[in-house]
């Protein structure tokens, strides 16, 4: 059996432990705004928080998250919008919205470590993310977006 | 086409049903009145609706981030007067009716069309059922409609201060005889022309979208495949004995082409499929490779091509002319990856079949699904749903064909989902193309010729064979039309030119007394494709890059060397001069910086773009900006038509400097996101989009920004380099 926390809520399976976090949030969880691509830790649509780090959800399995805490984009705010959501749509960033969630928690996690990055530190934190719309020069306006805003509420 | 018979068409509102609201709808087929079970199904072309639940607009269009659902409804609420926080917005179902709004009479979502063919008649539905309400409101209180206003969906009567909702009218409006509607002064608009975010943008963002993949349906099992690698190979022996024994495996069935597991869940199916052996047969093009291809298309081009356009006198040209060029261009096959790798979930029940679709053409998914369940299409039903990136795969329905097949065999909804390297081994491709090219120039240094053979696979010959059925009239038996279908795409072999490879050359726009563009079909057999712009999507790049040639050949510089034979081409014209103008081009570029021009009309708008690189010690490319000037006609939504062109620049460097299928005995050598490459975040540069504003009617805005991406890339590194890039990809980074 696994035990682990979903956002907030603590969840036991007898998923395989060997299940990708991914798949366990999406099918045993039910929670699909984290999303499958590549299956490889190439694109980063997967990315969830484990523990507040974010990780590629569909290379590492269920049983690593035992006694940890996952957050997926479900559970990134209790109330409304999180800055870097809401930066998000300020900016107009998704087109066809599926690589997203991974987005916004690679960035998410990039501002928790660093408040106010550079462009190089964008480049470094989200270029494992890939984009097939092509909305990278407005991810980074709304990752400066959110930080400056996060840096004065 | 449409504006044509916009004349004819008329009217359509129904109101059967006491008190089923008001639906206006709009009869593009027939041209006569009709009236329908409104709300019902059998509406014709129901867009439009109004009752007791409130103002619902019915997309019939699949958004998949080209932000069609923002711009159609933004159209509808100018012309209605509601808010577009008033608007519920539904998903059409898939229904013929829809389908006389494209080219191809299917009910599709491509081809950069959708604002093009729905803006009159979404102008007219607003508008005509505005007037309805107020014509309704005004009868029952007794005014004049003059006397009345709509704002918000509420009528006022300012005079004696009454006012009432629209849902309160809607009954009464669909009694009423239709009115000619009067549209709104542009100068009024609210919507129309004013940047707005996307509708949908929230539910992106936190992840409450649903795109087929997160499909959920009680009882529903899951399904992977395990495909033959071999491109049209199929399985000859298979071992399956450790499968059945893994964990949740309920079903394995046989395609042709492989085998499908299905457990409980996708993980448990994608581990079970991994113990299965199985023995392939190669089938016919179990020795093909790229080599053997580029073989076939040298062997095209060397005897020569059907006449596409023909101007002038090409013979003994090349003796006439001062100085000549002659080259070999070539592009490759290019995989879409869209970011949600195909999939679909179907059930099949005994007599009735229901599918949902991450689809640009729920047209064809019908069709598909009527061919091989036997059902009629009242048995059908089609859910289209988001999707997350089309750019033309997913105007192909062999994954619905393949969810159908398999829920046929299996007594619960079954959902099938690709893995990422399914969908590379297994793409519908942007053909290749092989092109010789030749041009001169006279004493003055313009051109004296251009001579353009084509060499490439058609795209038709896949696609209507598939799509024939959708397109022949509802009475003609599957069977009938897939043969037709078959039989006109045959046809496409050598006695039609196909219109999809040639694009982009044959309407060359330049000033040339003497010009010959040929295309010769050659068909390796690798299933091709509609991909993000088609044939301009590789032809600008022969075109833009070779009229750069010229310029260079003739030591003249490339914008001003093009300005000179666009004079025909004012538009085309004023894009570049935009462009150049924002780039600075008169002025010298900073040290070490250098620049490249480009311009291509495609899809009915109007694109240039110009490019900024530098060298690095290595050799290597730096893009510095990307300066980009659009003319897309008129405008609903100018920051929805920026960032398509942002995204179009990022598409097109990604195939311009690492996109490429190649194939090797028989199989296709690219499996994920690691050896086909795309442009991230690290690689992006700035880009800067001059939108030019128009009254001139609407173009395309998907597409048309990717053509000119490759030419002004390569002609701003030969302006770096002196190396003439004729080969895609350009690796280059």
């Amino acid at each position: 059996m696994i035990t682990c926390t979903i956002n907030g809520k603590k969840l036991t399976s007898d998923a395989d432990p060997e299940t990708p976090i991914l798949w366990f949030v999406r099918e045993h969880a039910g929670l699909t705004g984290t999303k499958y691509s590549c299956g490889m830790a190439l694109c980063g649509a997967c990315t969830v928080h484990l523990n507040g780090q974010p990780i590629r959800s569909c290379v590492v399995p269920i049983s690593a998250a035992e006694g940890q805490s996952i957050t997926t984009i479900e559970g990134l705010s209790n109330n409304g919008l999180s800055p870097v959501q809401k930066a998000w749509i300020d900016h107009n960033v998704p087109q066809c919205g599926y690589c997203q969630a991974g987005q916004i928690m690679s960035a998410t996690a990039l501002l928790a470590s660093n408040p106010a990055p550079t462009d190089e530190d964008i480049d470094v934190a989200m270029s494992g993310n890939i984009c097939r719309c092509g909305t990278y020069p407005r991810i980074r306006a709304a990752i400066h977006t959110a930080a400056r805003n996060m840096k004065n509420p | 086409m449409l504006d044509k018979n916009l004349s004819r068409r008329a009217f359509i509102q129904g109101a059967a049903v006491v008190g089923s609201g008001l639906t206006v709808g709009i009869d593009l087929a027939s041209g006569v009145a009709l009236a329908g079970d409104a709300p019902s199904f059998s509406f014709p072309n129901p867009w439009l609706r109004i009752d007791a639940k409130g103002i619902t607009f019915v997309l019939d269009k699949t958004e998949m981030g080209q932000g069609v659902l923002t711009a159609m409804a933004m159209i509808i609420a100018e012309e209605l007067d509601v808010d577009l926080e008033q608007l519920t917005i539904e998903t059409a179902p898939a229904d013929r009716i829809y389908g006389t709004f494209t080219d191809l009479g299917v009910q599709m979502t491509g081809g950069s069309s959708s604002i093009k063919s729905t803006w009159h008649p979404l102008k007219i539905i607003g508008a005509t059922a505005r007037q309805l309400l107020i014509n309704a409101a005004a009868k029952i209180w007794h005014v004049e409609p003059a006397e009345c206003r709509a704002e918000s969906a509420i009528i006022y009567h300012d005079v004696s201060g009454r006012r009432g909702s629209y849902a309160s009218f809607a009954d009464a409006a669909a009694q009423l005889p239709v009115p000619v509607p009067t549209f709104k002064n542009p100068n009024t608009y609210r919507y129309v022309g004013k940047s707005r975010n996307k509708m949908d943008a929230k539910a992106h963002v936190t992840g409450v979208t649903k795109y087929g993949v997160d499909t959920a349906l009680d009882k529903m099992l899951t399904c992977s495949i395990v495909r033959c690698p071999f491109i049209g190979g199929s399985v000859k022996s298979y071992e399956d004995s450790l499968v059945k024994k893994s964990p949740g495996v309920r079903y394995i069935i046989k395609l042709p082409y492989g085998l499908a597991v299905v457990a409980d869940t996708y993980w448990q199916a994608k581990k079970a499929a991994e113990l299965l052996t199985v023995v392939w047969n190669e089938g016919e093009l179990g020795a093909l490779s790229s080599a053997s291809i580029r073989g076939q298309f040298e062997a095209g081009a060397k005897d020569g091509g059907k006449k596409i356009r023909h101007e002038g006198n090409i013979p003994k040209l090349g003796k006439a002319s001062k100085e000549i060029i002659d080259a070999v261009y070539e592009t490759p096959y290019l995989a879409h990856a869209t970011m949600e790798p195909q999939n679909c979930v179907a059930s099949v029940t005994k007599d009735f079949c229901e599918v949902w679709a991450p689809t640009q053409t729920p047209g064809l998914c019908m069709e598909v699904a009527r061919d091989i369940t036997g059902f009629s299409t009242d048995k059908i039903k089609i859910h289209t749903t988001s999707i997350g990136g089309g750019f033309g795969r997913r105007l192909l329905a062999d994954f619905v064909a393949e969810a159908v097949t398999i829920a046929k065999e299996v007594p619960a909804p079954v959902k099938i989902i690709w893995s990422r390297e399914d969908d590379f081994h297994h793409d519908f491709c942007r053909p290749a193309s092989y092109n010789l090219m030749s041009g001169g120039i006279d004493k003055s240094g313009m051109p004296l010729y251009w001579k353009h053979l084509i060499v490439s696979p058609s795209i038709l010959s896949y696609f209507i064979p598939q799509a024939m059925s959708a397109m022949m009239p509802a009475w003609i038996p599957v069977c009938i039309g897939k043969s037709i279908g078959g039989a006109v795409g045959s046809g496409f072999h050598g006695l039609i030119a196909d219109d999809t490879a040639t694009e982009g050359a044959k309407d060359l726009t330049y000033r040339i007394p003497n010009i010959q563009v040929d295309y010769h079909q050659v068909d390796p057999g690798v299933p091709v494709g509609f991909w993000r712009s088609v044939g301009h999507s590789h032809q600008a790049f022969m075109v833009e890059s070779f009229i750069d040639e010229l310029a260079h050949l003739a030591g003249q510089d490339p914008y001003k060397y093009r300005r000179k034979l666009l004079a025909a081409h004012p538009r085309n014209l004023a894009v570049m001069d935009r462009v150049a103008a924002e780039i600075g081009w008169s002025r010298a570029a900073p040290k070490g910086v250098f620049r490249g021009i480009a311009q291509h009309s495609s899809f009915g708008s109007y694109c240039a773009q110009a490019m900024e690189v530098r060298v690095d010690l290595e050799g290597k490319i730096k893009i510095l900006r990307v300066v980009v000037a659009f003319d897309c006609g008129q405008i609903v939504n100018p920051d929805g038509v920026k960032s398509q062109i942002e995204g179009a620049i990022i598409f097109g460097l990604s195939a311009a400097l690492k996109g490429e299928i190649t194939y090797e005995l028989g199989k296709v050598q690219q499996n994920n996101f690691n050896d086909y490459q795309v442009m991230r975040m690290n690689e992006t540069p700035v880009i800067e989009v001059h939108i030019i504003s128009s009254d001139q009617a609407a173009g395309g805005v998907g597409e048309p920004g990717v053509p000119p991406v490759a030419p002004a890339l390569a002609n701003a590194i030969f302006a770096a380099t002196g190396i003439r890039h004729r080969r895609l990809p350009m690796r280059v980074l």
